[in-house]
C-alpha cells in the first residue's frame, strides 16, 4: 500500500514543475548583473583615486610642520605652537579619513 | 557543462551566466512557489537567487552539483521571504486503497494539463514546507540527507514534514477532485 502511494504520488509530483510565467526575467536579471558590476567597477576605482589623493594629502601634512619653521609670525605667537596645532589637526584627519578609507575598501558587498 | 560556463564567468564573461538562467530558471521558480505560494514574489526571489549565485560563484568550490548549490541559495531566499506560515486547520485523514484507486482513476480520466493544474493547485495550498519537501524529494529525486542540506532541516525534521506532506497532499487533492465531481453532477 505504501509503495503504491508512493508511486501515485512520484507520478503525480513529477508532473508539478513550473514553467518561469515571465517572458522578460532573463533580461532582466542579466540587466542587473551589468547595474552591478559597472558599479562595483565604478567604487574600486574611486577608491584608487581615494588613496591616491590620501597619500598626496599625507605628503603635503607632512611637510606643513616643516614649512611653518621659515614663516614669520607676530612676537605673541609661538611657533612651536602653532607647529604643534598643525601637527594634532593633520593627525585627527588622518586617523579619520584612513579609518573611512580602509572600511569603504574592505566592505563586503551588501546583497 | 556547468564548469565549463563557470569558469568563463569566472574569467569575467559575465554574459555567459546567461547559461545558468536559462537552465535553471523553471526550476527556481516551481521551488520558490512552494514556499512563497505568489507568482510576483517568487519572480523576485529567484531574480535575487541568480543575483546572489553570481556574485558568490568564486565561492562555489564545485564539490557538489551547481544546481545543489544554487537551489540552496533559492530555497533561503523563499524561506526568509515567507512572512508567515499559514496555520493547516483541515484534518488529514487516512487514505484507503479504495479511494487511492478513485483518486487514480478520476485522475487517469482527465487531461493532462488539467490534470497539471490540480495538482498545482493542490500544492499550492499546503504549507509551504510539507509543499517544497514533496517537489524535493518527488520531483528533483533528492534524498533526505540532500534535502537537510538544502533546507538546513535535521534529517528528523524533513522525515516528518514528508510523511506530513503525503497526507495533506492525499486529503486535499480527494477534497478537490471530490468537489469537482459534485459540480459537474
Amino acid at each position: 500500500m505504501n509503495s503504491e502511494k508512493d508511486k501515485l504520488l512520484e507520478s503525480l509530483i513529477g508532473q508539478s514543475e513550473l514553467k518561469m510565467p515571465f517572458p522578460d526575467f532573463d533580461q532582466k536579471v542579466m540587466e542587473s548583473i551589468r547595474q552591478s558590476v559597472s558599479a562595483e567597477k565604478e567604487r574600486k576605482s574611486m577608491i584608487t583615486k581615494s588613496w591616491f589623493f590620501f597619500v598626496i594629502g599625507l605628503l603635503l601634512g607632512s611637510a606643513a610642520p616643516v614649512l611653518v619653521k621659515y614663516m614669520q609670525f607676530p612676537e605673541n605667537i609661538n611657533p612651536q605652537l602653532v607647529t604643534l596645532v598643525i601637527q594634532i589637526i593633520i593627525s585627527l584627519i588622518f586617523l579619520f579619513v584612513l579609518e573611512r578609507l580602509i572600511s569603504v575598501t574592505f566592505r563586503r558587498r551588501k546583497q | 557543462m556547468d564548469n565549463h560556463y563557470i569558469h568563463k564567468v569566472l574569467k569575467g564573461d559575465s554574459s555567459a551566466f546567461t547559461y545558468f538562467i536559462q537552465q535553471y530558471k523553471d526550476m527556481a521558480f516551481t521551488l520558490a512557489m512552494s514556499v512563497v505560494k505568489d507568482a510576483f514574489v517568487a519572480e523576485e526571489v529567484v531574480h535575487d537567487a541568480f543575483l546572489k549565485a553570481f556574485h558568490s560563484l568564486a565561492k562555489f568550490q564545485m564539490r557538489s552539483r551547481f544546481s545543489t548549490w544554487f537551489y540552496r541559495i533559492v530555497i533561503n531566499e523563499a524561506l526568509k521571504r515567507e512572512k508567515k506560515e499559514i496555520k493547516w486547520k483541515n484534518r488529514t485523514s487516512e487514505i484507503n486503497e479504495e479511494t487511492l484507486a478513485q483518486l487514480e482513476q478520476n485522475l487517469s480520466s482527465q487531461a493532462i494539463e488539467q490534470r497539471q493544474t490540480y495538482i498545482c493547485e493542490v500544492l499550492d495550498k499546503m504549507p509551504p514546507k510539507e509543499s517544497l519537501a514533496l517537489r524535493l524529494f518527488y520531483l528533483n529525486s533528492y534524498n533526505i540527507e540532500e534535502i537537510t542540506e538544502l533546507t538546513g532541516w535535521s534529517v528528523a525534521n524533513v522525515k516528518v514534514i514528508l510523511h506530513r506532506a503525503r497526507k495533506t497532499f492525499y486529503s486535499t487533492m480527494k477534497n478537490l477532485i471530490g468537489d469537482e465531481i459534485y459540480q459537474l453532477l
